[in-house]
């Protein structure tokens, strides 16, 4: 100690430090891919792009969507189950979502890494509401029935943890429910109505679609100013 | 056409100038510069630092909730022990008893309430024919349960900080790391040899051992000077039957059910868990870093 107390003094070095990355009116730009995390027969992975601007240090509006089509994936359980238990699951598959979102960032920090350096991170909650394009994908009379996609009111609900690298450059972890009323195939065939689309789904599903987010986030303007001079 | 290009030439220059600006806003003020001089040259990154880990056990009674089953949900009620060498490395064990809360999902209560319809059926049926191997009278009673788990483990803490919860709640936190086998308690359905698996008695329950690797990552909120709130993340690959169906060991690359249930019927499965544990450290008081 008596060492570092006989070392220079650096005028510079101030007791109170600055919050180390102003969020406030900068834009954030988020591409992300997400992976399905809660449905065992159909996987919707998806890339995703997420614009927020932040109102304040904690509160931003912003928007984003997911593109679904091409990526959803009948997994090998749905066999397993329809072969071993004869017993036909209803399935839907996504085109794509898009919603309107407030973010709220209560919680912050840092950590020392190996006790040789320091990182900022913070935590958010996210919520919004939106719309999902999705159609049940036909198992129970697969010749006849092609349902068309049809869009459907989401709502969305999530937590996410962002790890900054620098003032405008952070990795992004979030999970997030995009709930939704689903329309399911009709598990009977409706005899001589094969043809007739409005016999093809019946009965409705409240679906949660938990999805983990991972990407990258870039705040725009890159560079800020603090309000206050240290 | 020449002109047509050179005005979405142009457009584009023009868009890519104005975000050019845009993005080139001048940057006037800075903050925590990283100091490569002065008295914080060669310096830890974190002075008279809370040692909560240091020379200290860790007990850590815990409930431990199984994510993304397919037919059944367990509780593991459990504990964790760790005596921590240093601040950042610790070995201990993860004890936990699953076999007083299992609960069926969904989708396995969807799947009883076709297999009691069709129990009703004649069994000459080819729905009942087809099934008879694969369920019982039961479903739920021929699921595959979690019924304990020891896992000894190695706990490292690369990461310590504290976060600000609304700008008005301070709490010191640590990121860290664990690894280690796992010994998990099954009880699954017995196995029975090829065209003896449609008797009731061919649906009865057996245990066993499953040796399979474990870890995961955690984050500790301390409370106090000896006590915090733990969450943890916890991945436990193995395979196992988890439905008591028959799916393989017959046909090309075994990949066909064989009536019989055997070890070829468990498929491997990334278990994964999340624990919420309040922990105590002893002795009650922590050290501190220079």
């Amino acid at each position: 100690m008596e060492k570092e107390a006989a070392r220079p003094l650096r005028e510079d070095i101030y007791a109170v430090q600055q919050i180390f990355v102003i969020k406030s009116t900068r834009f954030e730009l988020n591409p992300y891919w997400s992976f399905t995390l809660n449905d065992q027969f159909i996987n919707h992975p998806a890339p995703g792009l997420a614009l927020n601007f932040y109102i304040s240090n904690v509160l931003a509006i912003g928007v984003n969507g997911n593109y679904y089509n091409p990526f959803n994936v009948d997994r090998e359980f749905n066999f397993l189950v329809r072969r071993s238990a004869r017993v036909a699951v209803p399935l839907s598959e996504y085109d794509w979502s898009a919603a309107f979102n407030f973010t709220y960032v209560p919680a912050f920090g840092k950590f020392s890494g190996f006790s040789d350096f320091i990182f900022q991170y913070d935590a958010y909650v996210v919520g919004g509401v939106g719309a999902i394009s999705t159609r049940p994908i036909p198992v129970i009379d697969p010749d006849n029935r092609n349902p068309k996609y049809e869009t459907k009111l989401a709502f969305n609900a999530g937590i996410g943890l962002r790890i900054f690298f620098n003032r405008w450059f952070a990795a992004v972890a979030e999970v997030r429910d995009y709930m939704f009323n689903d329309k399911l195939e009709n598990l009977r065939i409706v005899p001589g109505r094969e043809g007739d689309e409005s016999t093809w789904t019946d009965k409705t599903s409240f679906t949660h679609n938990v999805q983990a987010q991972v990407g990258v986030s870039i705040f725009l303007p890159f560079s800020f100013e603090y309000r206050l001079p240290k | 056409m020449n002109t047509t290009k050179a005005k979405i030439t142009k457009c584009l220059l023009s868009l890519l100038a104005a975000g050019a600006a845009f993005l080139a806003a001048p940057e006037r003020a800075s903050a925590q510069e990283i100091l490569l001089t002065g008295p914080l040259a060669g310096a830890s990154s974190v002075r008279h630092l809370r040692l909560y880990r240091e020379r200290r056990f860790e007990i850590a009674p815990a409930v431990t909730f199984t994510l993304l089953d397919e037919y059944q949900r367990t509780i593991l009620l459990g504990a964790r022990l760790t005596y921590n060498f240093t601040d950042w490395l610790g070995f201990g064990v993860w004890g936990a008893y699953g076999g007083a809360i299992q609960l069926p999902t969904h989708l396995t209560d969807e799947i009883q309430k076709v297999n009691r319809v069709r129990r009703t059926e004649d069994p000459t049926t080819t729905n009942r024919r087809l099934t008879a191997v694969q369920l019982g009278d039961n479903f739920e009673d021929q699921l595959a349960g979690m019924d304990w788990v020891v896992a000894p483990q190695i706990t490292l803490v690369p990461f310590r900080g504290k976060i600000a919860l609304f700008q008005s709640i301070y709490v010191d936190t640590d990121l860290y790391f664990f690894g280690g086998p796992a010994f998990v308690g099954l009880k699954e359905r017995a196995e029975c040899e090829a065209n003896a698996c449609s008797t009731p008695e061919s649906f009865d329950m057996a245990s066993r051992m499953a040796i399979a690797p474990t870890f995961g990552l955690g984050l500790s909120f301390y409370m106090s000077k000896w006590s915090a709130l733990g969450f943890e993340w916890r991945g436990l690959p193995f395979s196992w039957n988890t439905g008591g169906f028959d799916t393989a060991g017959g046909g090309k690359d075994n990949n066909y059910p064989d009536t019989a249930i055997s070890d070829a019927d468990r498929r491997f499965h990334f278990n994964q868990m999340l624990t919420v544990s309040f922990n105590v450290y002893l002795p009650t008081q922590y050290r501190v870093s220079e």
